[in-house]
């Protein structure tokens, strides 16, 4: 093999390839405009759910105020319950219809009824169509009956254990009481991970399948143009050709990837962590997924089929790997199925990277299966390309 | 300069290629002449080192051609007979990429780029992407970048089929312009005129036999002198055939679409008795064609068909 023939065969390539604006498309704008619509539509983070709770207090009493300021409003639910105090329960009714997650209706004498220890009645109504909404409306609702039975029952038991306390200060001194045990709520890893972060590089992986393939054609686009009989004639060995080919392919898929980790950094606020592990991962991602393509490109005859397969590849690849839907929030079987594919190990690796995790261990991983894959089906692909050549 | 010995091919159960052999000087101009599918590109394959021969042997400039052998494919410039050029590059930008494929170093490179876009006349068009050039102006750009490296052979695969008369033309005068400083060029048509007008010897293929070889005289010769005589007539030409073929000095009768014709040994002689067959046969006679013997004739003398058949 010539190395500077080589790479006369790639910069011919690359100049195609700048020339064509499909490539710039499917290289950089595709994915960065997906990655911006799709976090957008998720929110700033994962865990970003917000519910407003609308609140009839017919009650006015001390345990309706203990309720919606400290429970609804206690500093724990700030940032995920904002609270819409109305007049009627009517109105709090019909806000559920598609303005809020839930209602609470506080009936009058529900405090009385309460300290009384008579039969008191808190009731939530669910909008139909905000499930998570209601059924934290619901849970809320269940703490806080919790927490008055735990203060009835506190009550009783200090007045027959013969205390001469007011009930009801026994009640307010229970219900004011901190809880038992405190909810300790943090990601696992160094910080939450963004929808940016984890659709930028999902969407870079799935478009680096039909970035390659734009590539990975150029053997047969040559063969159908007549250039390949060309190339064949002038005094340049079958495997010099292949290497320029290789190499143009290589060069923008680093190139798409590159530019995708700066811009949706910049545009995006994606984190993908440090720059060398990153950049390595990267590469050899590129590879694993040069190697898939030049092998399924291997078995078409036209550049037609090529296509064809290639976009059937991508986008199988893509399902298995978690490119469309978070690997966290995807059934057993198919987080187990991601472990199939490199473009999955990478997307795991890239998580990990983008949260700041301290372990390595699922980036080297990912970086072996990935250029084990790409030795594997690189390897059949080309040899399957050199008889390509030859026809 | 090039010699070719005993090459055969064979695709499946079809031969492509049966045993042909030639040689070309330096110098020469050398017409490959066959119908479709006749065996012209397959040995073209198989001297620029595209394809492996069965059987036989290759050489240029005295080196052995195989696909691996880049000294003697160095040798040879090739002209295939679909434009291979890149649409999306310009006419300059092409031949570029090719002269550094041969190893064209950057002076010479700039030179011969601009020597060969002068020479088939794009030179104010090297700036054009490939996809705005019409067809002939592509297929003169073919032509360039087979030229890029000087070779000593050049090998031509029917540079004008499909192209339009002027277009046709001036790759032929391109062609024409060719042939001194020593180049030996290899020149495949299924036209006989461009045979008969640019090439010093001429070998005949069909079937993938070389079934003759020489110069055009020498090639007519082959034919002792026969004139082809065609006679245009209406209504039963079958009858006409078979009654022109009992005239004496009627060589070869063939039937054609809405004619007959003959070879025959003296047409000023024949013609008389040829007139009078062909009273009674029902058939209307309504012209009388006689051509000087040519290529074509030797054809169908050989072969008992048209060239474009």
């Amino acid at each position: 093999m010539n190395a500077a023939l080589a790479l006369v065969v790639a910069a011919k390539d690359l100049r195609q390839r700048l020339r064509d604006r499909s490539a710039l498309v499917v290289s950089v704008l595709a994915p960065l405009a997906l990655a911006a619509i799709i976090s957008a539509a998720i929110g700033g983070t994962f865990t970003s759910f917000r519910a407003t709770f609308a609140v009839a207090d017919a009650d006015g009493g001390p345990l309706a105020k203990a309720f919606v300021d400290g429970v609804l409003r206690s500093p724990n639910l700030a940032k995920v319950v904002h609270v819409r105090q109305v007049r009627s329960a009517a109105e709090a009714r019909r806000l559920t219809r598609g303005d809020v997650d839930a209602a609470f209706l506080i009936p009058a004498g529900f405090s009385a009824a309460v300290t009384s220890a008579q039969p008191a009645r808190l009731q939530v109504v669910r909008s139909r169509d905000r499930l998570i909404g209601g059924q934290l409306a619901a849970s809320l609702a269940q703490g806080f009956a919790a927490r008055v039975e735990g203060a009835q029952l506190a009550v009783r038991t200090a007045l027959a254990s013969g205390a001469r306390a007011d009930p009801v200060a026994l009640a307010s001194a229970a219900m004011a009481a901190p809880p038992a045990v405190a909810l300790a709520d943090r990601p696992s890893g160094g910080r939450e991970l963004k929808p940016a972060s984890y659709f930028g590089p999902a969407m870079a992986l799935f478009f680096l399948f039909f970035t390659v393939g734009l590539g990975a054609r150029g053997l047969l686009a040559e063969r159908g143009a007549g250039t390949l009989g060309r190339l064949r004639a002038a005094p340049i060995r079958g495997s010099t050709i292949l290497s320029g080919k290789v190499a143009a392919t290589f060069a923008m898929g680093m190139a798409s990837m590159l530019t995708l980790i700066v811009a949706s950094s910049a545009l995006l606020g994606a984190h993908w962590g440090h720059p060398l592990a990153v950049l390595t991962l990267v590469t050899a991602a590129v590879l694993a997924v040069m190697g898939i393509i030049i092998l399924v490109m291997s078995l078409a005859r036209t550049e037609e089929q090529a296509s064809a397969y290639g976009s059937v590849a991508a986008i199988a690849f893509a399902l298995l790997g978690g490119n469309f839907v978070p690997i966290s929030q995807a059934p057993a079987l198919l987080r187990r199925l991601t472990l199939l594919t490199p473009n999955g190990w990478a997307l795991r690796a890239f998580t990990d990277l983008g949260t700041g995790a301290r372990s390595l261990s699922t980036v080297v991983t990912a970086i072996v299966v990935c250029l084990a894959f790409a030795a594997v089906t690189g390897g059949i692909g080309l040899v399957r390309a050199t008889t390509v050549m030859a026809e | 300069m090039l010699v070719c010995q005993d090459l055969a091919k064979r695709f499946g159960n079809r031969v492509a290629v049966d045993g042909v052999g030639f040689h070309i000087d330096s110098g020469e101009r050398y017409g490959l002449l066959g119908p479709n599918g006749a065996g012209k590109t397959t040995t073209i394959s198989m001297i620029c080192g595209l394809l492996h021969a069965d059987r036989g042997e290759v050489q240029v400039a005295g080196l052995p051609v195989d696909e691996g052998a880049t000294a003697a494919k160095a040798a040879i410039g090739y002209v295939p007979q679909e434009i291979a050029l890149y649409p999306d590059l310009t006419g300059r930008e092409n031949l570029r990429f090719f002269a550094r494929l041969y190893g064209l170093r950057a002076t010479a490179r700039d030179q011969r780029v601009e020597a060969c876009l002068e020479l088939v006349g794009l030179s104010d068009r090297g700036d054009d992407l490939v996809d705005k050039y019409s067809g002939g102006m592509q297929r003169r750009l073919n032509i360039a970048a087979g030229l890029l490296h000087e070779p000593r052979l050049l090998v031509l695969d029917e540079p004008t089929v499909g192209v339009d008369p002027q277009s046709r033309h001036a790759i032929l005068a391109s062609v024409e312009a060719l042939g001194t400083e020593g180049l030996a060029v290899l020149y495949t048509t299924h036209y006989m005129e461009e045979a008969q007008r640019l090439c010093d010897r001429i070998g005949i293929l069909d079937e993938g036999k070389l079934i003759a070889e020489g110069t055009r005289d020498e090639l007519v010769a082959l034919i002792g002198g026969q004139d082809r005589v065609r006679l245009s007539a209406d209504g039963d030409l079958p009858s006409v055939a078979e009654a022109v073929a009992r005239v004496d000095g009627v060589e070869q009768v063939t039937t054609r679409e809405d004619s007959v014709e003959l070879m025959v040994r003296s047409a000023r002689q024949a013609l008389p008795r040829i007139f009078a067959a062909t009273t009674g046969t029902g058939a209307a006679l309504t012209g009388v064609e006689v051509v000087e013997p040519d290529l074509e004739a030797v054809f169908l003398h050989l072969t008992g068909k048209a060239l474009r058949d």
